[in-house]
């Protein structure tokens, strides 16, 4: 059966680098620093094979039974070991994290050191020396370099990271359980251990098949709080926490509003605009589907009606019916005032006639091409084209901190249609400094607004002001054909997030 | 026992079986061969004998309705001369600007965009006035376009070494030396854009009859010849520099006239306000800038008729047509005609006119794939307008829902696939219109599976176009040759039209001389008018 030990040469050889590979990245991904952490875990690994190699000479009887309870117990240690990586960087502190980090790759890497030194002692005797070594060396070295092409084209993409090492995991039981039936007459004690492989790979399925319960029991804990809601719509994943009494939303893992300072955020979006238009009876805001800033609007007793419209209609059923949810938006989504209309923004504007005294802009960061349609010239036409002459505009505009040059692009590409712009700020604790647009047809003084928890007129006009580092800097307009917002926002947030 | 040689071959044919077995899965969506022309023209080889008996007469006849016939008849309906007839051999008028209609987009059948105009060509900029595609006027005297009609962010982008990368230069794994040709190349590029000549032309203008002589000595060499002779031997900036000629041209470096080749980069100088390289694209391509001129003639539009004779008798000319609806020949008198015919086809067609064997066409072939939502857009630079692949042979994808407004667009959608034929077309045109829709779909997904692995599970139809004489080629000696200055010249009666009379295909081309021809003939009419060129 040579053929078939050497076969399994390459399929192991495969799935311990898959292991090692597994290793680095969960650790780069969770502790960050990948260069320190591949190299740790890589010379941690390879002393460890050493060390395997140098047990091997311990193992002396029964050696085709020693490899099949090698390969389940590669299988199932290296198949485990992500998933139980995950649980333990999430519930338990950083120090017993890579203390069993190293832990678990000094085992897997002991293990599969063994392989090779075993394989080669069973072959001894069946293959010529110079054959021998020189195959199952090859063989070695060709299934680490699959593994090494797969593991970041097709594995951390499509199967991810948990999947990826339940399956070599399952391969190598796999590898266990062909040697069970290939040499079946060789073995004593085939019962035993084939009830071990199949209790491994029992094991391996059912982590397999349970990856995404383990991948939410590792996100809960890494927002760090409970998770009282995920909703899953064609647009977006909307994520809920709770944490005493600080309710958090995530849209497709981005913070969009933590209720502990919420309404500094919507007071400085929805106030300076109803203070600036003449008379603010019709409103319209786009986005703003968690209808926070509708709750703003309402406040005031002039405002007649109010048209939201927000694209998906899971994010504002979710906002219009559930308890927790309505108590923070004080039920603004089903106000007999509020009329909430489930479209995409750019077509609505151009299938609808109306025009509003006020208009509220409160959609996504520009962070990728198609949010950044939303934020160009030919937009901005469109908006200008629906406020009355007497009207105010009030857009959000990212972070003018630490995102400058996509704050001022901005400002810069609502001035160039024709718009009046008085850029503001202020600071709201969960996201930092964060900028607006006051953008209006005819020029207005600067807005001296009262809201109810937050600004007072002379805090409200503060606003306006921008300290040194917040200054505008040069930047192009965005249009459509360049979308040099959707540039800006890229690299001046990655610079931040690196 | 096993080799490790035995061992891999094994694989492969595991990873054969696998394919075969992706195969038989790919097969389940319909499409069909779409065009008919090339069988409908090459009834050319078979006139009838006898004279027809069915006679119709008009003041002017326009034969063929690509981008030439249609301008020839757009500038005579400005001008208000309206008693003029388009016959056209297929059944859907346009020529390379046809389009397909899905219920999930429209989807272009060939040219697909077109640059903002150049200051020389006139004519353009008056048409996509009179189609609104200008806002206003800067104070120079600039145009302010249209901006939903000019190509969104992102537009190109280029698959190599398993990602995208924006642009359409391979940037991923050039060396130093790469990059120092191609900024050579540019830098070469932008001398030719910043000259003129004494009377103020450039040497490479759109339209190409505008273009001072002073680099005329490259249309007698090779694009590849050119490019040796600057010691630019970058396989990169060569890929880089071909894809340009495959794409507007059907051409190799090999089969490019050096002058060609630079005009493809130096003609578009960025002289106009507005963005620089900025393009027009819509769903049906540049089909949305022919349905309204053919909406206004289209009660003088004759789809279906196979022109076979055209003789100038008397003072008039005779042009005789096959009615393939009714299988009658009929007699069209008309006082003028505007040929808008590839000048290869006139020796079948005219009495007494030369062959113009210098003018050669290449073939193409098109396919629309429409999908239930785009492609896993894979990794590196987002799903953009035009998707390329390093090193392919097709000329990659475009996405015909691309300009949609909406913020996000994962519904139903049409790739528009590209492939021009750089071989010497008379070697492979006939093998080319023998070939079946299943091999032009296996070809299709063999280029677009190993970069899409999801796209078979997401077709809905493949409609394969083949075009047998889709451009001119602009060989070396053709642009500036004498033989091109002679087609464009008329003959009696009938004036031509055709981009061919440029020597490469571009819609500019074509419509500068459909509008040149119709003012010679509004000339010849004694009518007066406003010269558009």
């Amino acid at each position: 059966m040579p053929q078939l030990i050497l076969l399994s040469v390459f399929v192991i050889a495969t799935c311990g680098l898959v292991y090692e590979l597994l290793a680095g990245t969960l650790a780069s991904y969770l502790l960050g620093d990948s260069v320190l952490q591949f190299s740790t875990i890589i010379g941690t690994y390879l002393f460890a094979m050493g060390v395997g190699s140098w047990l091997s000479k311990f193992v002396v009887r029964g050696l085709l039974a020693r490899f099949i309870q090698l390969q389940v117990l590669v299988g199932l240690l290296g198949g485990l070991s992500a998933p139980l990586l995950f649980l333990t960087f999430s519930h338990a502190s950083a120090g017993a994290f890579r203390l069993l980090l190293y832990l678990v790759v000094f085992l897997v890497g002991m293990l599969v050191g063994l392989e090779i030194p075993l394989i080669l002692r069973i072959l001894k005797d069946r293959l010529e020396f110079r054959d021998l070594v020189s195959q199952v060396l090859a063989l070695d070295y060709i299934g680490a370099l699959l593994a090494s092409v797969l593991f970041p084209m097709v594995l951390v993409p499509y199967l991810g990271l948990i999947r990826t090492a339940c399956f070599f995991g399952l391969v190598n039981v796999g590898v266990a359980l062909v040697f069970l039936h290939a040499m079946r007459s060789q073995l004593a004690s085939r019962t035993w251990l084939g009830v071990q492989a199949g209790l491994a790979a029992l094991a391996l399925v059912g982590c397999f098949a349970a990856s995404e319960h383990i991948t939410r029991l590792s996100e809960e804990a890494l927002y760090s709080d409970e998770i009282i809601l995920t909703r899953d719509s064609p647009y977006q994943r909307m994520v809920l926490t709770r944490h005493r009494d600080d309710l958090r939303l995530y849209l497709n893992n981005n913070l969009q509003f933590s209720s502990q300072d919420e309404y500094r955020y919507h007071e400085s979006l929805v106030q300076p605009a109803l203070a600036s238009a003449a008379h603010p009876r019709r409103v319209l805001i786009l986005g703003g589907g968690d209808g926070l800033a509708a709750r703003e609007v309402l406040r005031d007793p002039r405002v007649e009606s109010i048209t939201l419209v927000d694209l998906d209609p899971e994010m504002t059923r979710t906002f219009a019916t559930h308890p927790l949810l309505t108590r923070l938006n004080e039920g603004s989504l089903t106000s007999p005032r509020v009329r909430v209309v489930n479209q995409d923004a750019f077509i609505w504007l151009e299938e609808n006639p109306g025009v509003f005294d006020v208009i509220l802009v409160d959609f996504p960061d520009p962070s990728n091409f198609s949010v950044g349609k939303l934020y160009t010239t030919t937009f901005y036409r469109r908006l200008r084209a629906h406020l009355a002459p007497d009207g105010a505009c009030a857009i959000q505009c990212t972070s003018p901190m630490f995102a400058r040059r996509s704050f001022w692009c901005i400002v810069q590409t609502l001035a160039d249609v024709g718009f009046q712009v008085r850029p503001y700020h202020a600071y709201v604790p969960s996201f930092g400094e964060w900028g607006f647009c006051l953008a209006t047809a005819r020029e207005v003084p600067v807005p001296q607004a009262r809201g109810e928890r937050f600004l007072t007129p002379s805090t409200c006009a503060a606003m306006f002001e921008f300290p040194a580092d917040l200054e505008p800097l040069p930047v192009e307009v965005n249009h459509l054909y360049n979308q040099a917002l959707v540039r800006y926002y890229d690299a001046e947030w990655r610079a931040v997030i690196e | 026992m096993i080799g490790r040689r035995e061992f891999l071959a094994g694989l492969g044919a595991g990873g054969a079986l696998l394919a075969a077995a992706g195969c038989r899965r790919r097969s389940d969506f319909p499409g069909r061969l779409v065009g008919t022309a090339e069988r409908r023209g090459h009834g050319l080889f078979a006139p009838p004998r006898k004279p027809p008996a069915r006679r119709e007469r008009v003041a002017v006849a326009i034969l063929g309705s690509g981008v030439a016939g249609l301008s020839a008849a757009w500038k005579l309906g400005r001008e208000g001369l309206e008693d003029f007839r388009v016959l056209e051999l297929e059944d859907q008028a346009g020529g390379n600007c046809r389009f397909a209609e899905y219920p999930e987009s429209r989807a272009p059948w060939a040219a697909h965009y077109l640059p903002v105009p150049t200051r020389e060509a006139r004519a353009t900029l008056e048409l996509l006035d009179d189609l609104g595609l200008v806002r206003g006027w800067t104070p120079s005297g600039d145009p302010i376009y249209d901006e939903r009609h000019l190509c969104h962010a992102p537009d190109e982008r280029l698959y190599q070494f398993g990602r995208w990368e924006e642009g359409l230069y391979p940037h991923l794994g050039a060396t130093p030396d790469d990059l120092r040709q191609t900024r050579a190349f540019y830098a070469e590029v932008e001398r030719w854009q910043a000259r003129r000549d004494k009377s103020g032309r450039r040497a490479f203008a759109i339209p190409v009859d505008l273009s001072s002589p002073e680099a005329r000595e490259l249309d007698m060499i090779s694009m590849s010849q050119y490019l040796t002779s600057q010691g630019w031997t970058s396989e990169r900036l060569r890929w880089h520099i071909e894809y340009g000629c495959r794409d507007d041209y059907g051409t190799s470096l090999e089969s490019t006239s050096a002058w060609a080749g630079l005009h493809y980069f130096a003609s578009r100088s960025p002289d106009r306000a507005g963005p620089p390289g900025a393009l027009f694209t819509w769903p049906e391509g540049n089909g949305w800038l022919l349905r309204t001129v053919m909406e206004r003639i289209a009660p003088r539009l004759t789809t279906g008729a196979l022109v076979y004779r055209i003789a100038e008798v008397g003072r008039g000319v005779e042009v005789d047509y096959l009615d393939l609806g009714r299988g009658e020949p009929v007699r069209l008198a008309a006082d003028r005609v505007v040929c808008a015919l590839p000048a290869f086809q006139r020796a079948r067609l005219l009495e007494g006119s030369p062959g113009f064997r210098e003018f050669t066409c290449c073939p193409w072939v098109v396919a629309n794939l429409v999908l239930d939502r785009p492609p896993e857009p894979g990794h590196g630079f987002p799903l953009s307008w035009d998707n390329v692949i390093y090193d392919s042979r097709s000329l990659g994808y475009v996405v015909a829902t691309h300009q949609d407004l909406k913020a996000r667009t994962a519904g139903p959608t049409v790739l528009t696939w590209y492939r021009s034929f750089v071989e010497d077309p008379s070697q492979i045109r006939w093998g080319l219109l023998g070939r079946t829709w299943e091999s032009f779909r296996d070809e299709i997904l063999a280029d677009l599976v190993p970069v899409h692995p999801d796209l078979p599970e997401r077709i809905r139809r493949l409609d394969v176009m083949v075009l047998g004489h889709a451009m001119v080629r602009p060989v070396p000696g053709l642009v500036w040759g004498s033989e091109r200055r002679r087609a464009a010249l008329p003959q009696g009666r009938i004036h031509f039209a055709h981009s061919d009379l440029s020597g490469i295909s571009l819609f500019e081309e074509a419509q500068y001389h459909g509008v040149r021809a119709a003012q010679e003939v509004l000339e010849a009419g004694g009518v007066s008018f406003d010269s558009s060129l």
